[in-house]
């Protein structure tokens, strides 16, 4: 009777809190979209002034047409009056819906990424807790050291790197894309060719992630290692491997949630430089050509869409976290 | 005779412990970290290098030589020259003066805006804590990157020359630094303010200036100056990947980024590494050194870790 009267209670709250936090999205929303209009809004130059093939009648005609001659807040107005609608603009370098270009190239970003990304936080967990459970020991000393070098790396340069090591001098994988050129193949063939392709740009962004998760991993661990219910756990005489994954990591895997919330946007949005070098077709790729074309509604809708997966991705990290931790106080 | 000796030393150090002020203790442990220190020095070396070294280069910035283009290292030029003929050491030496500038003043400008803003915020509460905060969250909502490209490609089709784009690339750079600064300091303020020492200061009746510039706000600087300097070495990152992609330092004025424009040939790229290897492998280390200072700063600030 009691419990479920609490259980009750904590609903309420609950969705009090993952009301309020959704309220409050909106307004974040509505203010990122502004400042990314107005960026774009005040950068002189757009993709008809770049056509010097263009009349100036013709010029005036096309801009007319685009309504790029009306006054800023009009085509802020417009522009969100359409996003409402689900229409995220036309890609005048594409000629097609962005949301169809979207479309076309998430995938590719949505499969690069996951796949690395499975493989960082595998890698970060194991060595991140390996590391706290047997600190200032030399394995904790040598991960130091490789989280240290695989932070420091310059994305194109590591990229330019293994291109020239990998694929370039020993000739063991392809230089770029996602499929060698004029490929038709079908099947177990084409995923064989899809996965050979990915091998360099995945292990770039494992590198160049998994060292920072590693210290997080490996702070979070050592800290909840020095808890008490941990010397509680093993004043009962539990297994040195029970206090430390049953106890202390699930402890220790709490503040991950709010990382992994930041993840969200890194999933679909494309790794901007790796694609580019690696010359992936994904978004992250797509992003960098339209800029040289000037095609503002993609880069536009691009940055929204951004924006939008960030606050997307931290209100579930609060919302989970306010699940998970029943210490949280839902204010 | 020398057990006495060394448990006099050790009684020495805790005394001297006890009458040193939590900033000096902190330099004493520092100083006693050999990869910091080791860090600390190659930095120093490196600024040494790039200051002084173009002096005693037998070549200069900008003398281009036709008929000594893309020359392989030699005696004459220790890492060959580039397409018009330029020295690549002397480039690469004053290439370092603007990058790591470049990473200082943005730096520098990030944490004075995310200083202020977060005291303020912290202290003051109420609508103004609300107005920086919602301003912060709105700079963070958007990632760094495509934020710094778009600003970068305003930069270009405003035309702005070379010389003055350099600060304005460190204007974009601490745009993004500051509000995860002024979050942190905000945070500070807030766990300080419920401390017994200020309480104390409160009992003592002390003035609300000195309350605030006299044992509030000191207290943050430690925290503001590791996450500085490992801001630092993210700043040197984002003006590369922002220069390699022509967004942010542009030529003619060299920086480590902008030089590894040339690996986007291919045939520089596979037979003349010499003209992207050096900036990629400066950029690296001193990356790598500035992250492991800010690592051992952290180490000597909070003991308890």
């Amino acid at each position: 009777m009691l419990a479920a009267d609490i259980t009750g209670r904590k609903f309420t709250a609950m969705r009090a809190f993952v009301l309020r936090r959704v309220l409050a999205a909106i307004p974040l929303l509505l203010g990122a979209s502004l400042l990314i209009f107005l960026v774009f809004a005040f950068t002189p130059g757009d993709f008809i002034d770049g056509n010097i093939n263009l009349t100036a009648q013709r010029a005036a005609e096309l801009k007319a047409l685009y309504g790029l001659d009306q006054p800023w807040w009009l085509r802020y107005l417009h522009w969100l009056e359409k996003l409402l609608h689900g229409d995220l603009g036309f890609s005048m370098q594409y000629q097609i819906p962005v949301t169809e270009l979207l479309g076309q190239y998430v995938f590719n970003s949505f499969l690069l990424a996951s796949v690395s990304m499975v493989l960082y936080w595998g890698i970060a967990l194991l060595t991140g807790v390996l590391a706290a459970v047997q600190p200032y020991s030399l394995f904790d000393r040598l991960l130091t050291l490789a989280v240290f070098a695989a932070m420091s790396f310059p994305v194109f340069f590591l990229c330019l790197l293994l291109i020239k090591w990998a694929a370039v001098d020993l000739g063991w994988l392809p230089v770029g894309g996602m499929l060698a050129t004029g490929s038709d193949t079908r099947g177990w063939a084409y995923v064989h060719e899809v996965a050979i392709h990915m091998v360099l740009p995945v292990i770039t962004l494992v590198m160049l992630q998994a060292g920072g998760l590693t210290r997080y991993f490996r702070a979070s661990m050592f800290e909840a290692l020095a808890m008490d219910f941990v010397r509680t756990a093993r004043a009962k005489g539990l297994k040195e491997r029970t206090v430390i994954f049953k106890h202390a990591l699930r402890n220790a895997l709490l503040p991950m949630i709010a990382l992994a919330g930041f993840e969200l946007p890194a999933l679909f949005s494309g790794a901007i430089i790796t694609e580019k070098l690696f010359n992936w077709p994904g978004v992250g790729h797509v992003h960098i050509d339209t800029l040289a074309a000037r095609d503002y509604p993609v880069l536009m809708a691009f940055t929204l869409f951004l924006a939008a997966l960030t606050i997307l991705g931290n209100l579930m990290a609060d919302i989970v976290y306010a699940c998970v931790d029943p210490r949280i106080r839902l204010r | 005779m020398r057990f006495f000796s060394s448990k006099m030393r050790q009684r020495q150090d805790i005394a001297l412990a006890a009458s040193l002020t939590p900033m000096r203790q902190a330099l004493r442990r520092l100083r006693h970290n050999r990869a910091a220190m080791s860090a600390l020095i190659f930095l120093l070396l490196l600024i040494a290098v790039c200051l002084a070294g173009p002096w005693f280069s037998s070549w200069q910035l900008d003398t281009t030589n036709a008929l000594q283009s893309r020359q392989a290292p030699s005696m004459d030029h220790w890492l060959g020259t580039d397409f018009l003929g330029r020295d690549v050491l002397t480039r690469l030496m004053y290439a370092g003066r603007i990058s790591l500038t470049v990473g200082l003043i943005s730096v520098v400008l990030s944490v004075a805006l995310g200083f202020v803003a977060g005291a303020l915020s912290g202290y003051c509460g109420g609508w103004i804590d609300s107005l920086i905060m919602r301003v912060a969250d709105l700079l963070m909502t958007i990632p760094s990157l495509p934020l710094l490209i778009a600003l970068g490609a305003l930069l270009s089709e405003l035309k702005i020359e070379p010389e003055i784009r350099i600060y304005m690339v460190m204007l974009m750079l601490s745009l993004i630094g500051w509000p995860g600064l002024a979050r942190m300091v905000r945070g500070q303020i807030l766990s300080l303010r419920e401390r017994d020492f200020m309480l104390a200061t409160e009992v003592l009746g002390l003035s609300l200036r000195r309350r605030l510039f006299g044992h509030l706000l000191p207290n943050t600087v430690p925290i503001l100056l590791v996450v500085a300097t490992t801001g630092v070495a993210g700043a040197i990152l984002g003006e590369a990947s922002l220069s390699y992609l022509g967004l942010g330092v542009v030529p003619p004025t060299p920086s480590w980024g902008n030089m590894m424009d040339s690996a986007n040939s291919f045939i520089d790229f596979k037979r003349r590494p010499w003209l992207w290897m050096p900036p990629g492998m400066a950029i690296f280390l001193t990356v790598i050194a500035i992250n492991v200072l800010g690592d051992g700063m952290r180490d000597a600030l909070d003991p308890k870790s």
